[in-house]
């Protein structure tokens, strides 16, 4: 066997870790193209690399990463809407929800002003911005999209973007929660305050987003730092709202 | 609705990124909930940093969201391939804060410390993990090779840039490494055929 295939073969143990420079990389590659032998003797080390992967400590993450994640797969769902063929990932996007509350009481108690008070009277009674654009698609088929900026007690930027039925809320310069809680959005139809699914903690940068799966009858859609785990009910004032047009 | 996952067990995780390919949100939910934990430990692993390791794995999640189509079951499984982008992912994120430290000067000692930010992770990587109870498969190899090996995978650093760091020759970088995969390899058969 030649010398350069028994050099090749010698850094197939660092190609596998990526410890390889970008010109070694690149002839590497170049040679397992034509080379039976090192390929599967990399297929043979593949698995020592594979383990390295799970041989750390396991550690838990913190509950709020899951509806990060989700958030934004939720958001580019609504933002870039499926092909025809797949269209079951947009008609039913949400499959895990919490128990729904039992709620007949508190609406009154969330809408007392000890609760969200004069903050959610400014916020959701009527300082929606209401900046409605068309899609620009004259299609009988294509969703009315509506583009519509909110409001913040604590100088976040919010704007929600509402298309065929569903709504994504994309915030930015929005602080952190305490330490022991997290975000959750709220949606009104009508006199009625309903909990979503939707529980994040901003991005390092402040931005965030929180999907909105149903907006039939949705007048307005709010945001509150609420306990981890979230709440059934609001128990702090809203710190974004935007009101949706009727 | 269809349940192909339940119906094909053969490889769920592939099963279920083919469905993620198809924007099946319900199949990306199960697919991260197959790995959310191993991923954040992982990324923790690199980063030796809680938010900055959520923030990775986001990333890397919502990456997989958007590129389930390219994986290719002939390149290894579905767990190695996203596990691998999260690897990247933070890898990444390493390389970004090392390139906001000083430039490695063989003659000064404090801008090796500095610099080999990835470094000193890997060290509190490896003392953070110093009495837990599972078996680092890693920490059984000879401590020379394992840490050269630490410092590919979870450092992201070259053979080259371990040479420099540990000042050995890259040749002995080179050997220590191949060796230790090559033991670790097979340890890992050898561990498979006891479970037979």
């Amino acid at each position: 066997m030649n010398r350069g295939h028994e050099k090749f073969k010698e850094q197939l143990p660092a190609y596998l870790l990526d410890a390889l420079g970008p010109g070694e990389r690149s002839d590497l590659e170049h040679h397992l193209g034509g080379c039976a032998e090192c390929r599967a003797e990399l297929a043979w080390l593949e698995p020592a690399s594979e383990v390295l992967a799970d041989d750390v400590a396991q550690l838990e993450p913190s509950p709020e990463l899951k509806s990060r994640v989700m958030a934004a797969v939720d958001a580019d769902l609504a933002a870039n809407p499926a092909s025809p063929s797949d269209t079951s990932a947009v008609a039913e996007p949400r499959r895990v929800k919490r128990p729904r509350p039992e709620r007949p009481g508190w609406l009154a108690g969330l809408l007392r002003p000890a609760v969200l008070g004069a903050a959610t009277a400014a916020l959701v009674l009527g300082i929606a911005l209401g900046v409605v654009l068309g899609s620009g698609d004259d299609s009988p088929q294509a969703p009315a999209r509506a583009v519509i900026t909110g409001q913040s007690t604590i100088g976040a930027d919010a704007v929600m973007v509402a298309s065929d039925g569903t709504g994504t809320l994309k915030m930015t310069h929005l602080k952190r929660p305490d330490e022991d809680q997290v975000y959750q959005a709220w949606i009104q139809r009508g006199q009625e305050i309903e909990p979503t699914d939707s529980l994040f903690v901003p991005n390092r940068d402040g931005s965030a987003v929180a999907s909105i799966p149903d907006l039939d009858g949705v007048t307005a859609v709010m945001v509150s730092a609420e306990p981890k785990g979230g709440s059934e009910q609001p128990t702090t004032a809203p710190v974004v709202s935007v009101s949706l047009p009727g | 609705m269809t349940d192909r996952v339940s119906a094909q067990p053969t490889d769920p995780d592939e099963d279920l990124l083919v469905r993620v390919a198809g924007r099946d949100r319900e199949a990306f939910e199960a697919f991260y909930d197959r790995f959310e934990k191993r991923a954040f430990s992982l990324a923790y692993r690199v980063t030796g940093d809680r938010s900055q390791a959520e923030d990775v794995v986001q990333e890397a999640f919502f990456s997989i969201w958007k590129n389930a189509a390219r994986y290719d079951p002939a390149r290894g499984s579905a767990g190695a391939w996203a596990l691998g982008i999260v690897r990247n992912r933070a890898i990444d994120v390493l390389r970004r804060r090392a390139s906001r430290t000083p430039e490695l000067d063989h003659d000064d000692d404090a801008a090796l410390e500095s610099r080999a930010s990835a470094l000193k992770t890997e060290e509190q990587a490896l003392q953070r993990e110093e009495g837990r109870e599972i078996r680092s498969k890693l920490s059984e190899l000879p401590e020379n090779q394992s840490r050269v090996i630490g410092l590919a995978f979870y450092g992201g650093f070259s053979q080259t840039e371990i040479s420099d760091l540990l000042e050995l020759p890259l040749g002995t970088v080179k050997g220590r490494m191949r060796l230790g995969m090559e033991k670790l390899r097979v340890e890992l058969s050898s561990g498979k055929g006891e479970e037979a």
